[in-house]
C-alpha cells in the first residue's frame, strides 16, 4: 500500500514539476508583448534626422553659401568678417575689419560675443574652401546669413590669386568616359562618438561641429605645383586616388563627355562615381546617400571645391572619413571645361587690403 | 526528499510569479503614457505616413489635432538598410520630409522611441491580388446585397474587399479577413464586401457599383479577428490596450503597422 503511494506521489510529483516549468515558460511568454525593444539606429542616424528638421540645408539651394567679392566690397561694413588664414598670410595683406582667427576658434568667437543667427557673417581663407567647410559647419548650427567668400583672398585682389591661378593651369585631364557605373548597395549609416552623450540633440550637433573644426581642413597649396600630384582638403598630397571611394558631386556637365553633342564638358576618370547636386540631390536621405561607403575613405569633387567642401562638413557630422579634391573640376578638366565655368582671371578683383 | 521537492515546486512557481509580476511593472499606467500607431502602407501609392496618438476611449470623440504626439522620434527602414526620418507635417502625420512611395515585395520596419522608450514594428508588402471571380449576391429575401470575391490565395497573405460607388463612396470597413486553407481548391479563397447601403441598391448605381480586393500582410488577420471579437467600433484607434492583437511592439506602444496591396477598382455586373 505504501509503495503504491509513493509511486502515485512520484507521479503527482512529475505533474507538478511539469505544470510549474510550463507556467513559467508561459508567464515569461506572455511578457514578450511588453518587452522593451531594441531598434538599433545608430547615432548618425538622430542627426541625420535632426539636421533634416531643420531644413536639410546642405540639399537645398541655399547651399554652397557664397558671397561674390563686390558684394562683399558693398556691406564690408554690415559683416563680421572672419579671417581664418594662418597669421602670416595675414599679416601679409587681409580685408579690411576682419578679424583673424583659427577654423576651431570660430564658435567660441560667436559665442562669446554673443553673436545672434541672423548676424551677417562671411567666412575668407586663401582660395575659398576651407571657408566653405567652415560655413557649412556655422549654417548647420542654425546660423542663417553666413557665407564664405568666393574664391577666398584669390578673388579680392590678385595679389592674392597666385594659388588659383596655378591649380587651373597645371593640369589637364580629358576623360571621355560617358558611362555612370552603378552605385554600391545602401549600408547601415556610420557611428558616431560624442564627448558626452547624454547631451540633447543640439549640443550634440554642436560637438561635432566643433570637434571636426579642431580637425585639419585646410585650402593652403603653398608648396610647389606638380601636375601629377592630387590635393587634398586635409592636407595630402598624393600621386593616386585609387584607395578612394571616388564622388563627383555637380551635375551632367560636370560629368559626362558631352563633346559628341558638341559641348566642351569634361567626362570624368573610370571609377569615379556621380551623385547628382541639385535639383537632385543624390546625397539625401530618401536618394543614395546610405550607398556611401562606412568602412572606405572617400574624396569628393565638385566644380571648384566649395560645393564638396561644405559636403565634406556634412558628412564628417554624420560620421563619414571624407575629405575634399582642392579646386575640383577646375582643377582636374580646366583645359576643357573653360574658363566661363571656373575661377578664371576674370574672376579677380583690385579691392583694397590691409597689411 | 520531501523537504527537497517542496523546496524545487516553491522556486519554480516563484520564478513564475515573478515574470509575471514584470509583466504587471513595465504595463503603462494611464492612457497618457501608451503610444498608438496607425500606418497603412500602400503600395504603389505615396505613404500617407503615421499617426502618433495618445489613445482615447470608446466614449470620447476622436480628436486627431488633441491627441497627436508631437515629440515621437522615429525612423522608417526599407529592406534592412535604408533608414529614413520621419518629421511631424502639419496635417498630423509623420512621413519621411521628401515623401516616400511605398513599393510591393519590399520589407518596412518602423523604428521608434518615445519617452525614452522604443517600439518597432516590420511589415512586408504583398503582391497584387490575384483575382479568379466576382459574384454580386442579393440574399434570398432580398434584403441586403453584397460583393463576393474569389481570389487565388498566397499562403503568407490575408485578403478582404471592399465595395465601391464609383466617385461617391467606398465602404469603410472589411466584412471579413480570409486567408489560404490547405486543401482548397486551387488556392482559392472567398472574400465578402459588407453589405451594400439600401440606397445603392437601387439600378441607378448598376454602372457605378466596383470592389477593390487588398492582399495584406498576414499579421492583420490577428487584428482583425481580435478586434471582431472585443470591440464593435469603426475606428480602431479609438481605444486603449484591451485585448487586441497588434503587430506594434514596444512597451508602452500598440497599434498596426501593416503593408497592403489593393487591386483598381473592379466593375462589378449586377443583375
Amino acid at each position: 500500500m505504501k509503495k503504491t503511494c509513493a509511486k502515485y506521489q512520484k507521479i503527482v510529483f512529475r505533474y507538478l514539476v511539469l505544470f510549474a516549468v510550463a507556467a513559467t515558460i508561459q508567464s515569461c511568454l506572455k511578457n514578450d508583448t511588453v518587452t522593451p525593444v531594441s531598434i538599433g539606429v545608430n547615432n548618425s542616424a538622430e542627426l541625420l534626422s535632426y539636421l533634416e528638421s531643420k531644413g536639410d540645408y546642405i540639399n537645398s539651394s541655399l547651399c554652397p553659401s557664397l558671397i561674390t567679392p563686390t558684394d562683399l566690397y558693398s556691406m564690408q561694413n554690415d559683416v563680421i568678417l572672419l579671417d581664418i588664414r594662418d597669421s602670416s598670410k595675414f599679416s601679409d595683406g587681409h580685408i579690411k575689419g576682419a578679424v583673424n582667427l583659427r577654423q576651431f576658434d570660430i564658435i567660441p568667437f560667436l559665442k562669446k560675443n554673443k553673436i545672434k543667427i541672423d548676424t551677417n557673417i562671411v567666412i575668407v581663407s586663401t582660395n575659398g574652401q576651407s571657408a566653405s567647410f567652415c560655413t557649412a559647419g556655422l549654417r548647420l548650427l542654425g546660423y542663417q546669413k553666413v557665407y564664405a567668400l568666393k574664391y577666398g583672398m584669390a578673388s579680392w585682389n590678385s595679389y592674392f590669386s597666385d594659388e588659383w591661378l596655378k591649380a587651373i593651369k597645371t593640369r589637364i585631364e580629358y576623360y571621355a568616359d560617358f558611362w555612370a557605373p552603378p552605385k554600391p548597395p545602401f549600408k547601415s549609416l556610420p557611428s558616431v562618438v560624442y564627448s558626452n552623450s547624454n547631451l540633447s540633440l543640439e549640443n550634440k550637433l554642436l560637438d561635432r561641429v566643433t570637434n571636426i573644426l579642431s580637425e585639419n581642413f585646410t585650402d593652403d597649396v603653398a608648396i610647389n605645383y606638380n601636375t601629377t600630384y592630387y590635393y587634398l582638403s586635409d592636407g595630402n598630397v598624393i600621386t593616386s586616388w585609387n584607395s578612394y571611394f571616388k564622388i563627383c558631386y555637380g551635375n551632367d556637365s560636370l560629368y559626362f563627355n558631352q563633346s559628341v553633342i558638341g559641348y566642351k564638358t569634361p567626362g570624368h576618370i573610370t571609377g569615379v562615381y556621380y551623385y547628382q547636386s541639385g535639383p537632385v540631390y543624390e546625397l539625401r536621405s530618401d536618394q543614395k546617400l546610405q550607398s556611401l561607403p562606412i568602412n572606405n575613405s572617400i574624396l569628393i569633387y565638385s566644380k571648384d571645391g566649395h560645393l564638396s567642401a561644405e559636403l565634406t562638413m556634412y558628412l564628417k557630422i554624420l560620421g563619414y572619413d571624407i575629405r575634399s579634391l582642392l579646386f575640383g573640376g577646375s582643377y582636374l578638366f580646366y583645359y576643357v571645361y573653360g574658363p566661363q565655368k571656373a575661377f578664371s582671371s576674370g574672376s579677380i578683383n583690385n579691392f583694397p587690403y590691409e597689411k | 526528499m520531501k523537504t527537497l521537492q517542496f523546496n524545487i515546486i516553491l522556486i519554480i512557481l516563484l520564478a513564475s510569479t515573478s515574470c509575471e509580476k514584470v509583466t504587471e511593472a513595465v504595463l503603462p499606467a494611464s492612457n497618457e503614457d501608451i503610444i498608438v500607431v496607425e500606418g497603412w502602407l500602400n503600395a504603389d501609392k505615396d505613404f500617407q505616413g503615421l499617426r502618433f496618438t495618445h489613445p482615447v476611449s470608446l466614449n470620447q470623440n476622436y480628436n486627431l489635432a488633441s491627441a497627436t504626439i508631437t515629440d515621437v522620434k522615429a525612423y522608417v527602414r526599407i529592406n534592412g538598410e535604408h533608414l529614413l526620418p520621419l518629421h511631424l507635417f502639419p496635417d498630423g502625420y509623420y512621413r519621411p520630409l521628401y515623401g516616400l512611395k511605398i513599393k510591393a515585395d519590399s520589407i518596412y520596419e518602423l523604428l521608434g522611441t518615445w519617452k525614452g522608450s522604443q517600439f518597432y514594428a516590420k511589415t512586408l508588402i504583398p503582391d497584387k491580388p490575384q483575382i479568379s471571380n466576382i459574384d454580386y449576391i442579393v440574399n434570398s429575401n432580398d434584403s441586403t446585397s453584397h460583393i463576393e470575391v474569389n481570389i487565388s490565395a498566397d499562403t503568407n497573405k490575408v485578403y478582404g474587399a471592399k465595395w465601391v460607388i464609383l466617385n461617391k463612396d467606398t465602404s469603410s470597413q472589411f466584412n471579413n479577413i480570409v486567408e489560404y486553407q490547405i486543401g482548397s481548391q486551387f488556392n482559392i479563397v472567398t472574400a465578402t464586401t459588407t453589405d451594400l447601403p439600401l440606397k445603392y441598391r437601387s439600378s441607378d448605381y448598376n454602372l457605378l457599383t466596383y470592389v477593390i480586393v487588398s492582399e495584406i500582410d498576414p499579421q492583420f488577420i490577428n487584428y482583425f479577428n481580435s478586434k471582431e471579437n472585443n470591440q464593435i467600433s469603426n475606428n480602431p484607434f479609438t481605444q486603449a490596450n484591451g485585448s487586441v492583437s497588434w503587430n506594434v511592439k514596444g512597451e508602452k506602444a500598440i497599434g498596426l503597422f501593416i503593408g497592403v496591396n489593393e487591386s483598381a477598382p473592379i466593375k462589378v455586373v449586377r443583375p
